[in-house]
């Protein structure tokens, strides 16, 4: 608990137009990580829903977080289009709001200004997500089910590392402090007192730091390869492994244990396909959301999924946004329709479901002499389920950033580090 | 498949099998065991300790030369490679290996870029499992890994074998300041890391993503969170760096070349506020020197303290602990800066050092590790056909099991802690891996991987339990209690007291036996 609310979030700079929101980021992830029936989430309004299911507790809620690895520019997924300084300062790769872009259908950012149930909107005219998202607008986001946390990362007095490496530890630990070595998703899965199954996964064929520690975890690179195979008789070799692998030992015995004692209730699971008229692409975050759409249908005592989505350290070439063929355009909007898909799929199903994702860190307010930007420290994050209330969240504006090209200066600090 | 050698046999003629160890309980249901020789140098277990860490995998051999030698005169002859076969010979037609860039740019260019990636990934693996060169080819996987390059990141995939053949394997038991060097100037980390693209001239930003790595990753480190450097040394280094690229005329294209129209002529002090090491470099002014004014930074950097300590904690953590101990690392720190940046003399304290010496069955395999071992304790035989039908199994079986080779994406290199790999997914994919195609599958006219235990020996006098617990302790150095034995045996259709003819007539319950040996837990331990 003090450990993960030590992870609180802080803020880059925007311009002053951006109002203060309500509930503190640092209460946010701390109710996230603490564990509980709760999972909190927050909107630019300040309100805050916590969704459980109260009437049915065998059921249990799934709070499937999604890793953006490589550093997520959060100024071109969720763009402060009309501040002069990011307009400034990114001069080829800048996301442009509508009105610079008359009778274009297709390439102005995507304006968050009505979110559902948030109306008017408290920032309109603040931010538009990259045009590449169009499926996140006109879905989640529209129906008020797309919250933005903005200007996410970690206070500089915690850390202020701009390494990849380091970040992304500190983020999975939900703490800073060496000598936490476990991840907050496994102990949010350690407060309850009813796991069974196959209680958390992480898609892959590694555990996501996150997810490692006391409490049960699996990796899972897919569902049909979940189980033991290869052996004349695969029931009698599992015996026999069993005897290898006591429950009761060191990490690879007990790890061995507990996957031999789980693989049943995996296999021979039903696949009714996507529902809802959902569509999966072919990427393996969309391919991931499927299989645990369908985990979460199957009812093996999930609670806690974790997926990696990687290719964001845009360093180079991000192109323009108006251009389709932009790679950065492209990542936003593969980003973006796995994320609908599955909000698709679930569909009603989704008031159990919280979809929450997380990236390491933002990137520099200033593009690079290879259009591109390097690491910086915030970025955005999303909420996503039909107990998110819609929104943007940026509770505090730091000053303007103080650049001076040409210099040593990391424009994208607040604090001067 | 000349010059593997013939040993494909599992359980063949080395008899009499002498059972090794002092586990298993089960000498004396082996027929004409004769009693151990006692070694005057280093014992057994020493020598399976160090066969497992400095090699990729210890096989029978490994550990008898141990014994017999001694663990220091081992270790020299491995450090100084003298004497030792190298696996060179099994390269042959292997072109891409020794292409310049150019020439790999047009394999790659008429289309053929898979044979790039197929020559490097089985020339890695046939090196690994069969050079008699051990301690050098797993020190060429450190180095792989610590300057570590996707090679499906943009389109440098035709200039990862350079990088390997003469950055990583050229220096891979030399000094550090060369390696380093050696990887600053190539063309696949500057692709890789940007830096061929960054300028630092007025007005332009530089790329910071190698000057970055190059301190966190390749030099200085961050150890338990705490880093020498500072944001502004990105930068600066980055500008020291600027104009480092590549060459786009013909006859040398895609080789190191320096742009100086790229270059940042700012004076730049790198780590000058902390008090410790400074290097300055003062502004440049012509128009077309600057380039030298990087290479005095690299070597600065190679010789930091940070530097020292970095390097010495990732070799302990990969050879000793997932913990490393502060008195070893600090040894090994102190060593490299007094022979200037030489990595055997390091590797030489490491391995000879109580510290090591108590450290047995810490640490677990990565799958390259748990792979390479098995191969190299069943005598698998592999063809040499980097394009066959067996090289493409074994890739794809790396790839299943998590860590296929030279595709890791991020730049710090695979991780070498059993909290990373120790898993559901990769358990699963251990254990079965019979279903995988690899060499414990199948033998198809000289395509598949050799089948052990073809010819087993053994009598009718020894039961079947007795034959599993043999090969589990001489082939797979484990140590099996008799309730495994009788497991595993039972778990193939053998009534673990019935005569070990059964099993060894019988390849299928021999394959299943040597599968769930691959899966005990002691082969996943080093």
């Amino acid at each position: 608990m003090t450990e993960v609310s030590q992870l609180e979030m802080t803020t880059t700079q925007f311009d002053s137009s951006v109002q203060r929101g309500g509930m503190s980021r640092r209460r946010f992830l701390a109710m996230t990580g603490s564990g509980g029936a709760a999972v909190v989430a927050v909107s630019a309004l300040g309100h805050q829903y916590a969704f459980a299911t109260p009437g049915d507790p065998a059921q249990g809620d799934v709070l499937v977080v999604v890793f953006n690895r490589g550093g997520m520019d959060g100024l071109n997924v969720v763009a402060p289009y009309r501040m002069p300084t990011y307009q400034a300062l990114r001069p080829t790769i800048r996301v442009k709001p509508p009105e610079e872009l008359p009778g274009s259908a297709d390439g102005a950012g995507l304006p968050l200004d009505s979110g559902g149930a948030v109306a008017p909107f408290s920032l309109s005219g603040v931010f538009g997500l990259n045009p590449g998202m169009t499926s996140l607008h006109a879905g989640p986001w529209s129906n008020g089910h797309l919250a933005v946390v903005h200007a996410a990362g970690m206070p500089a007095s915690e850390s202020a590392t701009r390494s990849h490496f380091e970040a992304q530890r500190n983020w999975e630990a939900g703490s800073a402090r060496l000598d936490v070595t476990d991840g907050f998703l496994n102990r949010h899965l350690e407060a309850f007192s009813d796991l069974s199954g196959v209680s958390a996964i992480g898609r892959g064929s590694t555990l996501q730091a996150m997810l490692r520690g006391t409490a049960p975890a699996f990796a899972m690179s897919s569902i049909s390869s979940f189980g033991l195979r290869g052996f004349h008789d695969n029931k009698s070799a599992a015996t026999a492994l069993s005897t290898m692998y006591p429950s009761t030992g060191d990490l690879l015995s007990t790890v061995g244990a507990d996957t031999l004692s789980v693989t049943s209730l995996v296999s021979g699971i039903p696949d009714p396909g996507p529902q809802n008229g959902a569509t999966y692409t072919w990427d393996g975050l969309a391919q991931g959301l499927r299989e645990t759409a369908r985990l979460i249908r199957a009812n093996v005592g999930l609670r806690a999924v974790v997926l990696d989505d990687g290719g964001w350290d845009s360093h180079t070439g991000m192109g323009s946004p108006e251009d389709t063929d932009s790679s950065f355009r492209n990542r936003t909007a593969e980003f973006s329709d796995a994320l609908t898909a599955f909000y698709t799929d679930l569909g009603a199903a989704m008031d159990e479901v919280t979809v929450v994702t997380v990236s390491e860190f933002g990137r520099t307010i200033n593009e690079n002499s290879s259009g591109g930007t390097d690491h910086g420290r915030a970025t955005a994050m999303f909420v996503m389920g039909r107990n998110v209330n819609g929104g943007v969240s940026v509770t505090s504006h730091p000053r303007s950033p103080t650049v001076r090209r040409g210099t040593w200066s990391s424009p994208t600090t607040s604090d001067g580090s | 498949m000349a010059g593997i050698g013939a040993t494909a046999a599992l359980t063949a003629a080395c008899a009499p099998p002498p059972v090794r160890g002092s586990q298993g309980g089960q000498e004396d249901q082996v027929p004409n065991a004769p009693p151990p020789t006692p070694q005057p140098g280093t014992s057994l277990e020493a020598a399976q300790h160090l066969a497992r860490r400095a090699t990729f995998g210890a096989t029978h051999d490994d550990v008898q030369r141990i014994e017999s030698m001694g663990a220091a005169a081992w270790l020299d002859q491995q450090l100084s490679r003298s004497g030792l076969a190298s696996a060179e010979n099994l390269l042959g037609g292997y072109v891409t290996l020794t292409n310049t860039n150019e020439q790999n740019y047009h394999v790659k260019d008429e289309g053929e870029s898979d044979r790039i990636v197929e020559e490097l990934d089985h020339a890695t693996l046939l090196r690994a499992v069969y050079s008699e060169q051990q301690l050098y080819e797993v020190m060429c996987d450190f180095w792989t890994n610590h300057f570590n390059i996707w090679r499906f990141a943009d389109w440098l995939v035709h200039l990862k074998t350079r990088d390997n053949e003469t950055v990583i394997r050229k220096h891979a038991l030399g000094k550090f300041s060369d390696l380093l060097m050696a990887s600053a100037k190539s063309p696949a980390m500057l692709v890789y890391l940007d830096n061929y693209q960054s300028s630092g001239t007025p007005g332009e930003q530089v790329n910071e993503n190698y000057g970055r790595e190059l301190l966190e990753l390749h030099t200085l480190g961050i150890v338990d969170g705490a880093q020498a450097y500072s944001e502004a040394d990105v930068v600066g280094v980055a500008k020291v760096l600027s104009g480092w690229g590549i060459s786009w005329d013909a006859g040398s294209m895609h080789d190191f070349q320096f742009h100086h129209w790229h270059h940042s002529r700012e004076a730049v002090s790198i780590l000058g506020e902390h008090g410790r090491a400074l290097h300055v470099r003062t502004g440049v002014t012509t128009t077309s020197t600057g380039w030298p004014t990087a290479s005095p930074l690299i070597r600065f950097l190679a010789h930091h303290k940070s530097t020292a300590r970095y390097l010495a904690t990732k070799l302990v953590r990969r050879f000793v602990s997932d913990t490393p101990p502060a008195s070893l690392v600090q040894r090994l720190a102190s060593i490299y800066l007094a022979n200037d940046t030489a990595i055997a003399p390091m590797l030489r304290e490491l391995f000879l050092s109580k510290e090591f010496g108590a450290s047995a069955n810490q640490k677990v395999k990565r799958p390259v590790d748990w792979m390479f071992s098995a191969l190299r304790a069943t005598g698998a035989v592999i063809p040499t056909d980097a394009r066959g039908k067996a090289a493409k199994d074994l890739r794809s079986a790396l790839g299943a099991l998590g860590q296929p080779l030279n595709e890791r994406t991020s730049p710090d290199g695979w991780p070498d802690v059993a909290a990373y790999w120790v898993g559901s997914d990769g358990m699963l994919k251990r254990w079965g891996v019979r279903r995988l195609p690899c060499p414990f599958h199948r033998q198809r006219s000289g395509e598949g991987v050799g089948e052990p235990g073809s010819s087993p020996a053994t009598t009718a006098s020894a039961s079947n339990a007795a034959l599993v617990t043999w090969l589990g302790t001489n082939r797979f150095g484990l140590s099996m209690s008799s309730a495994e034995a009788a497991a595993i045996c039972t778990a193939v259709g053998a009534a673990p007291s019935g005569a070990a003819t059964q099993i060894a007539s019988e390849t299928k319950k021999l394959q299943g036996c040597v599968g769930l040996l691959l899966a005990h837990p002691g082969f996943h331990r080093r």
